[in-house]
């Protein structure tokens, strides 16, 4: 037992003093994460890539392989001498792992930007206005403004950083069948012909509303009550975390007080704070409920089993005459990592997402086109009238980013758990734009 | 100890060859020799356990996304855990999740470990251990998806109610503040109950039998004996069992994770979930760490008190 005491303090010593060693040494060291290299080579701004051989990597969420690999397809078709190797992470990491590898040190040629904020603090981009000029690249407003970041780190405008792939936009799906049933015969142009229709539903013992709490489905409704009551350009402003922006107004607890009033009429369905996304959409789909608030990305889902049943229509006004609204982004932001090796053939890629060529293909994966044109055709009529809606957004320029997205932990520690309260009825209106505005003040700083 | 003198001796061929060594001269190379022996033991455990802990707290020193350029800010991530009503409440959740999976599967274990005992059948009772042990088998993240299914409004636990007539009391049971955090402590518990049985039967094998022949010639009921001989001979094996679901319920992470996310509201946020949330969606790496530091210390002050007590007095 001797030797064994005598072994085991001595090796307690030595590790407590290599501990010891490695503290000081690393508190002595500058702190962590500050050694921020970056390694690419200067390559003068050109679109002429000549016949030289380039091999670009692409980095995006698996969601989008498909479309992604048919844009990649068309791309090499057209520019032979360049090849596109695509790596994907699971959607429900690709937020997490996105900054991480923008900022590599062998980061992808081009990339899901996921959080554009950090992103262009960081230094990790490229600035993308020479190749915006050389390309003649001409987007509206409403598509880039949230890539685009000024000299003093703030986003709206200056300079870009990304291209749209794809739109991603919210609206209402309806059942038009049970529509009919009810004796409605046209999708609701306000938000009280909206109230209408449900309070009728109710009364005919038809869910009025699937409502996917579970996963924070709750703000796309919401936001555009906020958008009606307070105006777009305050919306995208608190969204794009302008000086002196907040959420705390008269406009957001009206908003608020509206959805928790649809909760106690019994609009939604008792389990919708347990209600996540793919369960509320099987259910929609199998003719379970009127309306259902989400986004253009269950499109395919939606016409396949529902048919000419479904129906899209944008958020309504509060009154006639007012513009529907919609929230829309990109549904992949790419950008050009700092890092990356081959920036001028990387441009060509993005530049490729603004032809006409690019833009069907997006049609055909069910995503609303970037840029302004007529749009491409499909034969999926519920994508039609998304289609034919979003052209309507983008003339009245009545879209905003999503809420969700002002920062990176808004969804997560914000949005989802403060709509759960306001729906259970543990949170006041008032207290719920408090807690969505305190949560922002702790990240935006 | 002095075989391993001899076998370290043998290994060492200056060792022998110079027998008139000073005995501390011995006793210093045995030392060297046997570190060199630890030494991949060592450096694994040093590189993936020690130095990870040592990152963790020195990263909770500062304000950091991760990536790029931090900022000192001292003791302030610590304060905000104690401050913030959303990061101490997890942790209060997590201790009311102490009774789910460490007090409720131990007391009934020991129970259901005296009757299963009792069975005379060997196969019946070999088929009563599988079925209880199962649970433990299935990953905790797969057992959390089942469950949300089973306490879903449509779910198995509620037709259940409503086939026996209480249909009243169906809920939704993950979709209620109110009731979340127990609902997710029953997931707990269905998977901490089995290894508490079976280590518990394990130790009654070797309290010795006569003591409860004697007691039963006492006139000790069931019961009795349960408190007086079972449950005294099992201090150890309920001490492994404490231990284990204690730190399994402080640390909990893949069943919250899976079956709620921290919600609704924030009725089941948990220090695991918390800490994972702030460091890799919200990119608060520092005060991630100080949470997680805040936790490990935590854990420690509640499992090293019953390390003490529980072999103390068995010493």
């Amino acid at each position: 037992m001797k030797i064994g005491t005598y072994m085991s303090s001595r090796v307690l010593k030595a590790t407590a003093a290599m501990l010891g060693v490695a503290c000081v040494a690393s508190l002595a060291a500058c702190g962590p994460g500050s050694s921020g290299q970056n390694t690419s080579s200067a390559e003068a701004v050109s679109t002429d890539l000549g016949d030289t051989k380039y091999e670009l990597t692409l980095w995006d969420g698996a969601g989008l392989k498909t479309y992604d690999d048919a844009l990649i397809a068309a791309f090499e078709k057209k520019n032979p001498n360049i090849t596109i190797k695509a790596t994907y992470d699971p959607d429900n990491v690709s937020q997490q792992n996105g900054p991480r590898i923008i900022s590599s040190a062998d980061a992808p040629d081009i990339a899901r930007i996921t959080d554009i904020n950090s992103a262009v603090r960081g230094k990790h981009l490229t600035n993308l206005d020479d190749y915006s000029k050389a390309y003649g690249w001409n987007l509206p407003d409403s598509q880039t403004e949230v890539y685009r970041v000024d000299d003093s780190g703030k986003i709206g405008s200056g300079s870009l950083y990304a291209i749209p792939s794809g739109i991603s936009m919210t609206g209402m799906y309806w059942n038009s069948a049970v529509a009919k049933k009810l004796g409605i015969t046209e999708a609701p142009k306000t938000v009280s012909e909206l109230e209408k229709d449900m309070a009728k539903a109710k009364s005919a013992g038809v869910l009025p509303m699937v409502m996917p709490a579970k996963e924070g489905g709750t703000s796309y409704i919401y936001q555009s009550l906020l958008v009606n009551n307070e105006g777009r350009d305050s919306v995208q402003k608190w969204i794009l975390q302008a000086e002196g922006a907040t959420f705390d107004t008269a406009g957001a607890v009206q908003a608020a007080q509206t959805i928790q009033s649809w909760q106690e009429k019994g609009y939604f369905s008792d389990d919708a704070l347990a209600l996540d996304g793919s369960t509320a959409v099987s259910r929609f789909a199998k003719g379970d409920g009127l309306f259902f608030p989400s986004g253009s990305w269950y499109s395919a889902t939606l016409n396949e089993s529902l048919g000419s049943d479904v129906g899209f229509f944008a958020y309504p006004g509060n009154a006639s005459g007012d513009e529907a609204s919609a929230a829309a982004n990109a549904v992949s932001a790419f950008g050009i990592p700092a890092n990356a090796k081959h920036k001028n053939a990387a441009a060509a890629f993005l530049n490729f997402l603004t032809t006409d060529e690019a833009r069907q293909i997006a049609v055909d994966h069910g995503y609303p086109p970037i840029g302004s044109g007529t749009a491409p055709s499909t034969d999926n009529a519920l994508l039609t009238q998304i289609l034919a809606a979003y052209q309507d957004l983008v003339k009245s320029g009545n879209t905003t980013d999503f809420i969700n997205n002002a920062t990176a932990g808004m969804q997560a520690s914000a949005i989802i758990p403060n709509f759960q309260q306001l729906l259970d009825g543990s949170m006041k209106p008032e207290a719920f734009a408090k807690a969505i505005q305190a949560q922002y003040e702790k990240e935006v700083k | 100890m002095s075989n391993i003198q001899v076998d370290a001796g043998r290994l060492n061929p200056k060792a022998t060859s110079k027998r008139h060594r000073t005995q501390a001269g011995g006793r210093a190379s045995l030392a060297l020799v046997s570190l060199l022996f630890l030494t991949p033991a060592l450096l694994f455990y040093g590189v993936f356990e020690l130095w990870p802990i040592i990152q963790t707290i020195w990263y909770s020193l500062y304000e950091w996304n991760g990536i790029d350029a931090s900022t000192f800010v001292g003791l302030q991530n610590y304060v905000t855990v104690f401050t913030d009503p959303d990061l101490y409440g997890s942790i209060l959740h997590s201790f009311i999740l102490i009774l789910f999976f460490s007090v409720i599967p131990i007391a009934l274990g020991l129970v259901i470990a005296a009757l299963i005992k009792e069975i005379k059948s060997k196969t019946a009772s070999t088929f009563a251990q599988v079925c209880l042990f199962l649970p433990r088998v299935i990953p905790g993240a797969a057992a959390a998806v089942a469950w949300t299914w089973m306490l879903a409004d449509k779910g198995t636990v509620n037709q259940m109610l409503r086939a026996i007539g209480l249909g009243d009391l169906a809920h939704v049971w993950l979709g209620d503040q109110s009731t979340a955090l127990a609902a997710v402590g029953v997931i707990g518990f269905w998977l901490q109950l089995g290894f508490c049985i079976v280590l518990l039967l394990s130790g009654m094998g070797s309290i010795d039998q006569s003591l409860y022949e004697a007691a039963s010639l006492d006139g000790a009921g069931w019961w009795r004996q349960l408190f007086s001989i079972t449950i005294p001979g099992l201090r150890g094996q309920i001490g492994v069992c404490l231990t284990m679901t204690i730190v399994a319920a402080l640390a909990s992470f893949d069943v919250v994770y899976m079956s709620t996310q921290g919600g609704p509201g924030r009725s089941t946020m948990v220090p695991g979930v918390a800490v994972y949330r702030l460091a890799f969606t919200e990119q608060s790496v520092g005060l991630a760490s100080a949470l997680a530091v805040a936790l490990m210390i935590l854990v420690l002050l509640v499992v090293g008190p019953l390390q003490r007590l529980v072999n103390g007095k068995r010493g």
